[in-house]
């Protein structure tokens, strides 16, 4: 176990089903290639199928939908879409345009199954497994440079604080603004690399060396290989020429 | 990734230096989008350049600015709320670009400025990819928007569409080649002042 084990873990309480890294992959692909590739009527069938398996097995990411911020992304795609192309229809003496709005409504499903997949995966799994998965796909090494950025974010934030306070108390903020940016960020990224140090001098008094460091299991779930059979076929029904 | 792989120092450097974009993206971005700033990646892609080729300095390996793009749009993957596939596209391309731009222009200055232009300028193409490969939308209509947005940044008549392009590539790129020139300074001074810490240490 290592300190960014936790960060991203939301498991649904209380559902049958259990997946693993691979079986959250295999939605994540699942959501991506059909939101991209379906077409038409499809597209609904597609975008409807991705909303009930988010919300069996990462129902947090359904979280996002009820932000009303994300609705404005869709809202300005259909109303752009609505009167850029010529109007041929009206709405309580609004005209707008029904082909673009047909084409806002695509676009925003497109995006609505895209980010739902990729929200799905990371609140689904830990940032420990995704650096597994690196591991896993030929880039030694990287998982743990992963888990080095993880734990650098508090240390930066440190960091970032008590240069700025250092530079405050001393005036430095009054006047030669510009030159005093440049100054808080040369002490950041000295007081990091400092810190950076540590974090090698650790890893090497522990003898680590990435292309022989042990590579962490992946978390399996029981229904993975089920899930991902089922998702493959369902795509295939789904992305079939008619 | 090089010849040998990175060692454990590089993929220190490489995990703090993705740390420092990704910590960037997750606020100032976040920020920036979520007030609907206009040309946010004009701003994000000047300071990620920046960032990514101060990295540069401290990991002169070939992919390692790849590595660092891989790290902070993972963080940006992980980080809470709003849209973040959009980002990390942007991310993953904009360290594509820069270390095609270190491969043709070398590792020095000018290697440093036209990188960080490459870098940077993936952020005019952005919005056509975003929108018009992956959500589907007429590629006319956003290259209208994105004509329109920019003539009325630029002071200039949105009947002129390839000027306009032209020019929103060159601040791009200019926006991206500044951030070159801060990363080659900002890690030559914080070098001279981390080798003074040292010197410092041991005299102590």
């Amino acid at each position: 176990m290592t300190e960014f084990d936790g960060i991203g873990v939301n498991a649904p309480a209380g559902r049958r089903i259990h997946l693993g890294t691979r079986g959250y992959l295999a939605y994540f692909l699942f959501a991506f290639f059909v939101s991209v590739l379906a077409r038409g009527g499809r597209l609904f069938v597609a975008i409807g199928i991705v909303v009930a398996l988010t919300w069996y097995i990462a129902p947090t990411a359904l979280r996002l939908l009820r932000d009303w911020r994300f609705w404005l992304f869709p809202l300005v795609l259909i109303a752009s879409n609505a009167w850029i192309l010529p109007t041929d229809a009206s709405f309580h003496g609004i005209p707008f345009a029904r082909a673009g709005v047909a084409q806002g409504v695509q676009m925003s499903l497109r995006t609505i199954g895209i980010v739902l997949g990729m929200q799905g995966l990371s609140r689904s799994i830990s940032i420990g497994e995704m650096a597994a998965l690196l591991e896993r796909v030929g880039q030694p090494g990287l998982g743990f440079a992963l888990g080095v950025a993880v734990n650098m974010l508090p240390l930066l934030q440190e960091n970032m604080r008590n240069s700025f306070h250092a530079l405050k108390m001393r005036g430095g903020l009054r006047r030669h603004r510009v030159r005093a940016l440049r100054l808080l960020f040369i002490s950041v990224l000295v007081s990091s690399l400092r810190d950076a140090e540590d974090i090698v001098s650790a890893a090497q008094a522990r003898a680590f060396r990435p292309e022989t460091a042990q590579r962490r299991a992946l978390v399996a779930g029981c229904h993975d290989r089920l899930l991902a059979v089922g998702l493959v076929l369902l795509a295939v029904l789904l992305l079939w020429p008619a | 990734m090089g010849e040998k792989g990175f060692t454990v120092r590089e993929l220190v450097y490489i995990g703090l230096f993705g740390a420092l974009w990704g910590a960037l993206e997750m606020t100032l971005g976040a920020t920036l989008h979520n007030i609907k700033f206009p040309f946010t990646g004009l701003v994000m892609g000047g300071l990620g350049m920046a960032v990514l080729l101060t990295g540069y300095h401290f990991v002169p390996r070939r992919g390692a600015l790849l590595a660092i793009g891989f790290v902070t749009l993972i963080l940006k993957g992980f980080s809470i709320g709003g849209v973040v596939l959009n980002p990390m596209i942007a991310i993953f391309m904009e360290s594509l670009l820069a270390e095609f731009g270190l491969l043709v222009a070398g590792t020095k200055l000018p290697g440093y400025l036209i990188a960080g232009g490459f870098g940077a300028s993936w952020n005019v193409i952005h919005p056509f990819f975003t929108q018009g490969v992956l959500a589907g939308q007429g590629w006319y209509e956003i290259l209208q928007r994105t004509v329109s947005r920019g003539a009325r940044m630029l002071g200039l008549s949105a009947n002129a569409v390839i000027g306009v392009m032209v020019a929103l590539v060159v601040v791009y790129f200019l926006s991206g080649a500044l951030g070159g020139l801060v990363g080659w300074m900002v890690s030559r001074a914080a070098e001279r002042r981390l080798r003074n810490f040292n010197e410092a240490e041991v005299s102590s």
